[in-house]
């Protein structure tokens, strides 16, 4: 039993450990797919792992079960602490603890059952959307009236990138997922043809925009500045990061239907405001890593803020490559091909994965009164099994899509095709299983921080936990 | 095209509402000051001076 006085960190170490669940799940998916597409043996004739269903599950277990879990644990721990106020209600956290747990145990039932909606991470049939529904709200009323009762005047940088990533996720969520159910696991989407693609790719590109990013920079905000004791490099600069981000990126989704039915202004505004996009997402990432200005052998020592140093870093990359893609000549090359999927990684393992990796080795010792984790040995070793992980992956998925968009768009003298499809596959082969040897690095990193997890959690004593709560660190 | 009919609107409602927040955010004097608040919650007093269980008079214990 754990008395509680002033903040309610039990939903928070519970988000925290589901974190690390769904990281290892999410990832070992992630690595099947993998061997699936170098091996197509591997799907084994069984409708139930055939990669066309577990893609879906993959997708979604690492965007809304481990990266969720994330969010809404460090967001409802930055709230409380930044606000100095506790949860404005128990139950409602558990509601969206318990909610947010059977929709993704839903997911993990569904998918390879093949109830799938076809619209791309919005994939879960409608009954689940109604439940997702029900728990954004709660949390929404939880994380907006934890912020209304707060003592302090300043609502922290922070909790606007968290709140911003709430409220448009919920708008996402309603109008993309909006469907006439013709059975309770049937479903059509009330849009048809290019609109419902345009909805589709609006909604999918601000996930990326709000969840993805404007998400993740809320843990940015408040774990880098935390783990390297001191301030962000510039909190002015965090204010305009803030608006300039989400004023522009909710009309970059065309970008994703370049060359299609998609009328070509639509197409050309969606490059405009994605090259736009650079800036602020410039900002925001020499923010953060400006803050270890002056401090930056903490580096050498601390394992932790390495993997949010080294996120930030690819964070600027992958909002670098992401508007270059987005030109229309570049687009041409890389569009269908498994650049893209490289592109996805570096932000989804590179960016979001890594930081909040680092923003668990940092919170969940603090959860359990704790100074440190359990092994620093394995954070370093978890830190370069990761990036080299991550690095295999990227430059293989790199090499295989200039190759193949070189090969798809080859023409001979005569007008025909240099090259059938089915060579470019083969050509591909080798590409595969590096990517796969590194998703499986990454894996095994995944393994290697639940463990050190464990051993940290394992070792705290329940009297510790109780003095936790009024944390100075 | 008929996405547009939708998306603008809804983009436009939007930035409205973003707007809306910013005027608030200034009103109410959120950027004052621009350099107090990174440092604030990284100073140790930061949580020592919390009024114990806050809006309700006693917790309940709670298991874990």
């Amino acid at each position: 039993m754990v008395t509680e006085t002033t903040y309610n960190y039990r939903v928070v170490r519970q988000f925290a450990v589901m974190t690390i669940v769904w990281g290892v799940v999410s990832m070992l998916v992630g690595v099947i797919i993998a061997a699936q597409l170098a091996w197509p043996a591997l799907n084994f004739d069984l409708p139930w792992v055939h990669f066309g269903r577990l893609r879906p599950l993959h997708t979604n277990a690492a965007i809304f079960a481990f990266g969720g879990c994330a969010l809404f644990g460090t967001s409802l721990y930055v709230v409380q602490r930044t606000c100095q106020a506790r949860l404005l209600s128990d139950q409602l956290a558990g509601v969206v603890f318990w909610g947010w747990q059977a929709v993704i145990v839903l997911a993990a039932i569904t998918f390879p059952l093949g109830f799938n909606s076809s619209k791309e991470y919005a994939e879960l049939e409608w009954p689940i959307d109604v439940l997702i529904t029900v728990v954004w709200v709660s949390y929404a009323v939880l994380f907006f009236g934890t912020i209304m009762k707060r003592k302090v005047q300043h609502i922290y940088v922070a909790n606007w990138f968290y709140g911003a990533f709430i409220l448009t996720v919920a708008v996402l969520h309603l109008v993309n997922s909006a469907a006439i159910p013709v059975s309770f696991w049937k479903s059509y989407s009330v849009y048809a043809g290019t609109t419902d693609a345009m909805i589709q790719w609006w909604y999918a590109h601000n996930a990326v925009g709000f969840y993805l990013t404007a998400g993740f920079l809320g843990i940015m905000y408040y774990f880098v500045p935390k783990q390297a004791g001191r301030p962000i490099y510039s909190y002015r600069l965090s204010v305009v990061h803030f608006w300039a981000l989400i004023s522009i990126y909710m009309w970059a989704g065309p970008h994703h239907l370049h060359f299609t039915a998609l009328p070509d202004w639509i197409q050309s505004v969606g490059m405009v405001f994605s090259l736009i996009l650079l800036a602020p997402s410039w900002g925001g990432m020499i923010n953060g890593i400006m803050t270890l200005s002056g401090a930056w052998s903490k580096l050498r020592t601390d394992p932790v803020l390495r993997f949010m140093i080294v996120s930030l870093s690819f964070y600027g990359m992958s909002t670098f490559e992401g508007p270059m893609m987005s030109i229309k000549t570049v687009n041409a090359l890389s569009h269908y091909t498994d650049w893209t999927i490289g592109h996805v990684h570096s932000g989804a393992l590179g960016w979001v994965a890594l930081v909040s990796m680092g923003a668990m080795y940092s919170l969940i010792p603090n959860l359990y009164g704790l100074k440190d984790v359990y092994s620093k040995t394995l954070v370093e070793v978890h830190f370069w099994i990761a990036t080299i992980g991550i690095v295999l992956y990227i430059a293989s998925m790199w090499i295989a899509g200039v190759m193949q968009g070189l090969m798809w768009r080859a023409v001979n003298d005569d007008g025909t095709l240099t090259y059938s499809f089915i060579e470019s596959v083969e050509k591909t082969f080798p590409f595969y299983v590096i990517r796969l040897a590194g998703g499986l690095l990454f894996f095994i990193g995944m393994l290697i921080m639940a463990w050190n997890i464990w051993r940290t959690i394992a070792s705290a004593q329940p009297s510790q936990v109780q003095d936790a709560i009024p944390q100075s660190a | 095209m008929n996405s547009l009919y939708l998306l603008i609107p809804l983009g436009l409602i939007q930035v409205a509402g973003a707007i809306w927040i910013f005027i608030w955010a200034i009103n109410r004097g959120q950027y004052e000051d621009l350099d107090g608040p990174g440092t604030e919650f990284l100073r140790d007093e930061w949580d020592a001076n919390l009024p114990g269980p806050t809006g309700r008079a006693t917790n309940p214990p709670e298991g874990d």
